[in-house]
């Protein structure tokens, strides 16, 4: 299945994804350039909306998507948060027979093994939100210093 | 009168057509074709060439090229641009006012007959952060009609169709695109007219079955002072997406000295 498609469409947003913002521009540069490297034909991307975790143009993009073509991306952080609309993303995936690479972790999304690995890759980023910030530490820090 | 009316239709509708002047439409029609004349490589034909008729002088494989090469050539110096300004004036003037930013350069798009290779589907230009207080200027080099034009929505219906996909945040356009079908307007205009449109307005085009090439160019401008979007590190503002064009002195003292209230 991933080795029967000759062209990629973009996948871009400007939004942030995992604290990071590539203009546009710079995305394309990226994208196409896999492209060159890898023998694809890039296509011109689709720019994801900025209303609030609106995925519309993923999705748009995906039922649109020819039989020769997948999609490739930045980034897992441009999926959508919400996990149930991750399966919706894999499950049209799954029907037109095709993949999203992302560049940046050199991952495909097409199976729900794939789906998995993504998901923890992600719940592993937020990690550093819950656990591993400045304030739990020097919390956690004062906690073993009062201790001794 | 024929300002009033401009207004009017604006405010009303988001669109509005006029008649462009014949000789700076003349211009960039020569130049249009004498630098696709210097990519003879890139041609099928030995023809003359006729952009209405383009289809017959090239492949499609080659296509982008040449709109790559022309898209530079044109952009040269602002060449482009500042035919654009001459073209536009007065619509600009009633439209915005005269302290303007402007996107960076002026696109071209080439639409052959039954090319899907360039479709661009419906959306408002405000979906990736531009200026909701954005104006297009649209200028065909030919005849446009139907499917080689471009379609648009009523303000109303755009709006419907935007709560639509705001309000579900994985819904596919094109659903919603066919569902209402029924609403859509063409931007028919013949070769000498041109048309300004707030791109708010749901807009885009469809595959060209009409037997012409369409050759257009755009522009984006607004007014200097109208708000841009605010959502952090979006690229679409001032610097980065805009720049400023016919700046006043008031703006450009206070560029110069930092006064401020905090
Ligand atoms: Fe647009």
């Amino acid at each position: 299945m991933i080795n029967n498609k000759k062209k990629l469409v973009g996948y871009v947003t400007n939004s942030n994804f995992n604290e990071k913002i590539i203009p546009i521009p710079f995305q394309n540069i990226l994208l196409r350039n896999y492209c060159k490297d890898n023998n694809f034909t890039y296509v011109l991307p689709y720019n994801e909306t900025v209303f609030k975790n609106s995925y519309s143009q993923l999705i748009t993009l995906i039922n649109k998507l020819d039989k020769d073509s997948a999609i490739i991306s930045c980034s897992i952080f441009m999926l959508p948060e919400n996990e149930n609309h991750v399966k919706k993303v894999l499950k049209l995936l799954k029907y037109k027979k095709t993949y999203i690479y992302f560049l940046y972790e050199n991952i495909f999304l097409n199976s729900n093994l794939d789906s998995k690995k993504i998901n923890f890759e992600r719940k592993l980023a937020k990690l550093n939100n819950v656990f591993f910030n400045d304030d739990q530490f020097k919390r956690y820090l004062n906690i073993l210093l009062n201790k001794s | 009168m024929a300002n009033n009316k401009t207004i009017d239709q604006f405010s009303n509708t988001g669109i509005t057509k006029f008649a462009v002047n014949k000789v700076i439409l003349d211009e960039i029609n020569d130049r249009v074709i004498s630098l696709i004349q210097r990519k003879k490589k890139l041609l099928t034909s030995k023809n003359k060439i006729s952009l209405e008729n383009f289809h017959n002088s090239v492949a499609v494989k080659n296509l982008n090229e040449i709109r790559m090469y022309l898209y530079a050539q044109l952009n040269k110096q602002d060449w482009i641009l500042d035919k654009m300004f001459e073209l536009f004036n007065s619509q600009i003037k009633l439209i915005l006012g005269d302290e303007l930013a402007v996107q960076k350069k002026v696109n071209l798009s080439i639409q052959l007959p039954n090319d899907n290779s360039s479709i661009l589907p419906m959306h408002s230009d405000f979906f990736s952060g531009e200026s909701i207080y954005q104006l297009n200027l649209w200028l065909p080099l030919v005849s446009v009609n139907k499917t080689s034009s471009m379609f648009y929505f009523l303000p109303k219906d755009s709006i419907k169709m935007i709560n639509e996909i705001k309000k579900n945040s994985v819904s596919d356009l094109n659903i919603i695109f066919k569902k209402n079908y029924k609403k859509i307007k063409w931007l028919n205009l013949k070769k000498g007219e041109a048309a300004v449109f707030s791109p708010n307005l749901l807009h885009g085009n469809v595959l060209n079955k009409e037997k012409n090439t369409r050759f257009s160019l755009n522009l984006r401008v607004k007014n200097l002072y109208s708000p841009y979007n605010h959502i952090y590190g979006n690229e679409k503002k001032l610097g980065s997406f805009y720049r400023p064009y016919n700046l006043k002195a008031m703006t450009i003292f206070n560029i110069n000295n930092s006064f401020s209230f905090d």
